[in-house]
């Protein structure tokens, strides 16, 4: 919005005037399918949403309420080389194409690449860790950057090499773990990176911060961990509590964790609370019947489990953290629960998923006129 | 800013239809447009607000005074004693209220927010705006906007092809 505006001699209709058009299509539902239609009233309208300066100022418009465009997740399926593909889990018209031809495909560019970790999504990004299929020689290529951030609603991917001594070649006997998050708008974000290194006497815990403003990794923040046992779920993706990373479950905006009971098909969820004296403690704070909800009484719940014994029960797969929704695998179907309301949603079967998915939560602009060409810029970095 | 503390600073606002309308400085202020001519020096006692009728002026004014803080030396609500939660709640009951207008002068509205740059009506009076044709039709959003169908069919058929997924 500028500051200062100039005079209008004629008194136009304001949706005929481009700048009042634009305040109010900025307004526009955050849903996907909302600039294709608007794209259809009159061609004013279609020139205004293909606008690349409109497109940023909408994203930025609706990016603390973007909606939960649905998950990714990596292949392991046979012939794939750990591409990572998108499962919508929105309703039609704003299920957004999937598959290797849609946008957000992410093919391996061969087997060379190595295998891939999807480390999390925030912020309409993907982290993605290339790692190689054999320890690394001891002095990888200056060229080697294994790091991936990629925005598949723009296309863009940057690149990332590791921070500056880092130890390359103990890479696969370490436990690694990110994050990425954006600030200050969209234009830039950081990566955190978390190693452990273990010592003859202790184990620490390395953490690194990347800005993409600098292009530069900062220098590691180290701690010691008391035990192994705190880095037991080396997959969990982190979740953002104001303004903090954790690497457990958060409701509400404060800090609690769900507890998920699987064969009694309950989660119970444990807030972090600070009671009037000042002391800290774990309060079971709401425990969600999902047999209820998923209308299963004991006999079936019996009998599902006579038929699947080799199999694993419920099952968390991950969580969208500003929709507040969880992903649930259970031996009838996959599906979403919004966590204040309850709302279920049984989502399509997909091949299953053997880790974590990450949920997605942005705001699709893209491709919403003639011309509005998606290039998608490979930005390098070295870092 | 330094003549702030005086508390009940007034300043003129005149429409080019010739009226004149006494408001508190704060209140005038909800605009960032006269906000920056303030605290520019470039205001007389009276500033003439082009293009916005007393009409719409007057409505513009209403909104300031309804949304302008309480707190600090103009405060004469007790704002203290209320919650601001309920402040809020309060405060977008009485937008719903102030937006219950014809089409004709909720654009004026956007108009004179947009001009005087009132982040606040601009939200409520685009909002509102979209809120109104987001349901409706194609057809029905042409006509609500007096617009015309300008496409050949053919190009609306590329539009839709583009992005299928959108219009299933």
């Amino acid at each position: 919005m500028t500051s200062h505006r100039r005079l209008r001699s004629t008194a136009r209709p304001p949706l005929e005037d481009e700048d009042l058009l634009s305040e109010v299509l900025l307004r526009l539902p955050s849903q996907p399918s909302s600039l294709p239609r608007a794209s259809l009233v009159c061609n004013p309208w279609r020139s205004l949403v293909a606008d690349p300066g409109f497109l940023r100022r909408f994203r930025l418009h609706h990016r603390r309420n973007a909606p939960l465009l649905g998950f990714f997740d990596i292949s392991y399926a046979e012939g794939s080389f750990h591409d990572i593909y998108f499962v919508p889990t929105m309703d039609r018209p704003n299920r957004l194409p999937d598959g290797p031809e849609g946008r957000f495909y992410l093919p391996a560019a061969n087997r060379e690449e190595g295998y891939r970790e999807l480390l999390g999504c925030r912020d309409g990004l993907v982290l993605i860790l290339h790692l190689p299929w054999r320890c690394p020689r001891r002095t990888p290529p200056a060229s080697w950057r294994p790091i991936l951030v990629w925005d598949p609603v723009s296309g863009d991917k940057h690149r990332i090499a590791f921070p500056w001594g880092f130890d390359d070649y103990k890479l696969l006997q370490w436990w690694i773990n990110g994050a990425v998050l954006r600030h200050a708008g969209l234009d830039h974000f950081h990566v955190i990176l978390l190693v452990t290194e273990e010592g003859k006497e202790n184990r620490r815990l390395l953490a690194w911060v990347y800005s993409s403003e600098t292009s530069e990794w900062g220098d590691p923040i180290s701690t010691l961990l008391p035990s192994w046992d705190f880095l037991s779920n080396p997959d969990k993706p982190a979740v953002l509590a104001e303004n903090s990373l954790y690497w457990i479950l958060v409701e509400d905006g404060g800090l609690g964790f769900l507890f998920l009971l699987k064969w009694d098909y309950r989660a119970v969820f444990y807030d972090w609370k600070t009671d009037r004296d000042g002391v800290s403690s774990w309060v079971n704070s709401k425990v969600i019947e999902i047999d209820k909800l998923l209308s299963l009484n004991a006999e079936k719940k019996y009998e599902l489990l006579c038929k699947n014994l080799n199999k694993e029960c419920t099952r968390m797969l991950g969580f969208a953290e500003n929709s507040n929704v969880i992903f649930l695998e259970t031996f009838i179907g996959l599906f979403m629960i919004e966590l204040s309301t309850l709302q279920l949603k049984e989502l399509p079967r997909t091949n299953g998923h053997r880790f974590n998915v990450h949920a997605f939560e942005s705001v699709y602009t893209a491709g919403t006129g003639i011309g509005g060409g998606h290039g998608g810029a490979e930005v390098l970095r070295n870092a | 800013m330094a003549t702030r503390e005086a508390g009940k600073k007034m300043i003129m606002l005149k429409s080019p239809d010739g009226m004149e309308f006494e408001v508190e400085e704060a209140v005038a202020m909800e605009s960032q447009t006269i906000r920056k001519m303030i605290e520019d020096d470039c205001a007389d006692t009276a500033i003439l607000i082009p293009n916005i009728n007393s009409k719409i002026l007057s409505r513009v004014i209403e909104y300031c005074n309804k949304h302008v803080p309480t707190t600090g030396a103009t405060g004469a609500a007790a704002s203290d004693t209320v919650a601001p939660a309920a402040l809020a709640e309060d405060l977008k009951i009485w937008d719903a209220e102030f937006i219950k207008v014809n089409r004709a002068t909720r654009f004026d509205l956007i108009q004179a927010a947009s001009y005087l740059n009132i982040k606040g009506l601009l939200d409520l009076t685009s909002q509102t705006t979209i809120d109104t044709i987001s349901d409706n039709s194609l057809e029905e959003i042409r006509s609500f906007l007096s617009t015309k169908n300008d496409y050949l069919p053919e190009e609306e058929q590329t539009i839709r092809r583009e992005n299928q997924w959108a219009f299933q």
